[in-house]
């Protein structure tokens, strides 16, 4: 009964633990996140010359380098998914659902998100590896030292490049998809017009669509920036210590972005 | 202390930067006037390197008052802090902190370009003209890790010069040089010392060391980390009896 006991306040104590320090971190990443925003509004033309070509920069490197891969994404995505879901609903006499189910499997959910996972793990781990080192080896320290603030520096660049890769890939990943789907549904003798597909979509799409689409991907390169570049920069590091910092960073990107896109779920019931 | 300090500290606790609750360094008071120059002995672990980033400005104590050029480094607000950083150059040991992206010479035109909002061509002239006095124009292109160490201590001491400063803190620069190289930094630093007397606007150079031996010549003020506690040596032959393995790392002293 005693070892009972002991092993119940022993499971209390580490779900305590565990929760008290998923809020503390919570809190140091809205800190750093409003630290960041703060810096973003006041010093968005401070030193212009040196730090927005850091921020085309991350532009290339999480955007450009990452469209290959997002095109591939949407085309196999489309194929898969797109192209036997208007088969199945063609099939089924649901065409007039065709429009719907794009809209909402495609623009407002599985786009961003899976356009966000593949940022996240390209440029977000690669964000908290060169942060990492960066802190480890002084860098950080030398440019304090310098009167740069690494926020500025560092931080505002990263999450500007990381907030517009997101959005450019997963418009071109919803493009691709949406057009690849047309195309496997065209294969398959699916009786549908380019004219009727396109024109269900566009049915199917309200001007909020739009908005929300723009902002929650802008909101996941942010998510991906804030959770990289803390754990890269927030607290001195060693070497050693940083493929676990990496691997917590990705497990927290991920949670943040999928907790997001619940959290849209309320901007889209008032549709 | 005279009332000219650049820097004071009044009764200073200094903690490790990745260890805050651990006190390296305990009850400093120490002032640097302008155009001192400084050696801070004290073996590995002694709490050099924090004792210097607090009175560089860089960390807070962890107790105790911060002077810097009169104003407490407490109250004092961001953009005061960052004019301070421009006046305070500070050249960090293992090889400065250079960017590891960044060739040599993008290292050295990062403060010029970064405070006067320039594009590389425009920092151009400047930045060669402080790799010419290190003879390191044949590196300028160079990524730091192509460089030996002393190098790119070396590069870091110029990135610290690309700014107006009145205070030089170095930590260890000296620290598994060569004679040549020692003789190139003492050389180095002797002069430019003595160029910005001549001109009126004196440099202070505050420098941390193994041992006393290679600056006994040129160093003005001494002081030693013993046992957590910051010593001044006011006595030429405790100066020249000083040896870094005479005094316990502050880790092991008692009380820390």
């Amino acid at each position: 009964m005693i070892g009972t006991t002991d092993s119940s306040e022993r499971y209390l104590d580490l779900v305590g633990y565990r929760v008290v320090h998923i809020a503390l971190l919570l809190r140091d990443m809205v800190a750093f996140a409003l630290i960041t925003l703060g810096v973003l509004l006041t010093k968005f033309g401070v030193s212009r010359k040196v730090v927005h070509p850091l921020m085309f920069a991350q532009i290339r490197q999480a955007g450009l380098r990452l469209l290959p891969m997002s095109i591939f994404l949407g085309v196999t995505f489309g194929l898969v998914i797109i192209g036997q879901t208007v088969a199945l609903l063609s099939r089924v006499g649901a065409e007039s659902l065709i429009g719907t189910v794009m809209v909402t499997v495609v623009m407002r959910e599985l786009g961003p998100l899976l356009t966000a996972i593949v940022v996240l793990a390209r440029a977000g781990t690669s964000n908290v590896v060169e942060l990492g080192t960066m802190r480890a080896m002084g860098e950080v320290s030398a440019l304090e030292s310098l009167g740069i603030d690494p926020i500025h520096y560092l931080v505002m660049p990263r999450m500007l490049g990381l907030a517009v890769s997101v959005f450019c890939l997963a418009t071109y990943f919803v493009l691709v998809a949406i057009l690849s789907g047309w195309v496997f549904a065209f294969l398959q003798d699916v009786p549908l017009r380019p004219a009727a597909y396109f024109g269900r979509l566009g049915d199917a799409l309200h001007w909020q669509d739009f908005v929300l689409f723009g902002f929650k991907t802008l909101c996941f390169g942010v998510v991906i920036a804030v959770v990289s570049c803390y754990h890269g920069l927030a607290r001195p590091l060693r070497f050693e210590e940083i493929s676990a910092v990496t691997e917590q960073a990705v497990v927290e990107g991920l949670i943040g972005c999928v907790l997001l896109d619940a959290l849209f779920l309320v901007g889209y019931v008032f549709i | 202390m005279s009332e000219a300090a650049q820097v004071e500290l009044v009764r200073v606790d200094v903690a490790g930067e990745d260890d805050p609750g651990r006190l390296l360094v305990r009850d400093v008071t120490w002032g640097i006037d302008a155009g001192e120059w400084w050696a801070i002995g004290g073996g590995p672990a002694s709490g050099k390197t924090a004792l210097l980033s607090v009175a560089a400005g860089l960390n807070p104590p962890a107790r105790g008052v911060v002077r810097i050029f009169g104003r407490d480094r407490a109250a004092a607000s961001e953009s005061e802090q960052t004019a301070w950083r421009r006046e305070i150059g500070f050249v960090f040991e293992n090889g400065g902190g250079l960017l590891g992206r960044l060739s040599v010479a993008e290292n050295v035109a990062l403060p010029i370009r970064y405070h006067s909002n320039l594009e590389p061509a425009e920092a151009r002239t400047r930045v060669d003209a402080l790799l010419q006095l290190a003879g390191l124009e044949r590196v300028a292109d160079l990524v730091p890790s192509r460089l030996t160490l002393a190098l790119r201590q070396r590069v870091a001491l110029l990135r610290s010069l690309a700014a107006p400063v009145r205070m030089l803190f170095l930590d260890s620069p000296l620290r598994g040089l060569a004679p040549s190289g020692i003789r190139w930094w003492l050389g180095f630093l002797r002069e430019l010392r003595a160029r910005r007397a001549a001109d009126g606007e004196p440099l202070s150079l505050i420098m941390s060391a193994y041992d006393f031996h290679a600056l006994r010549d040129d160093a003005e003020r001494f002081a030693v980390l013993e046992n957590g506690r910051f010593r001044v040596l006011e006595e030429a032959d405790e100066v020249a009896g000083y040896r870094e393995d005479a005094a316990p790392p502050a880790h092991t002293a008692d009380g820390l």
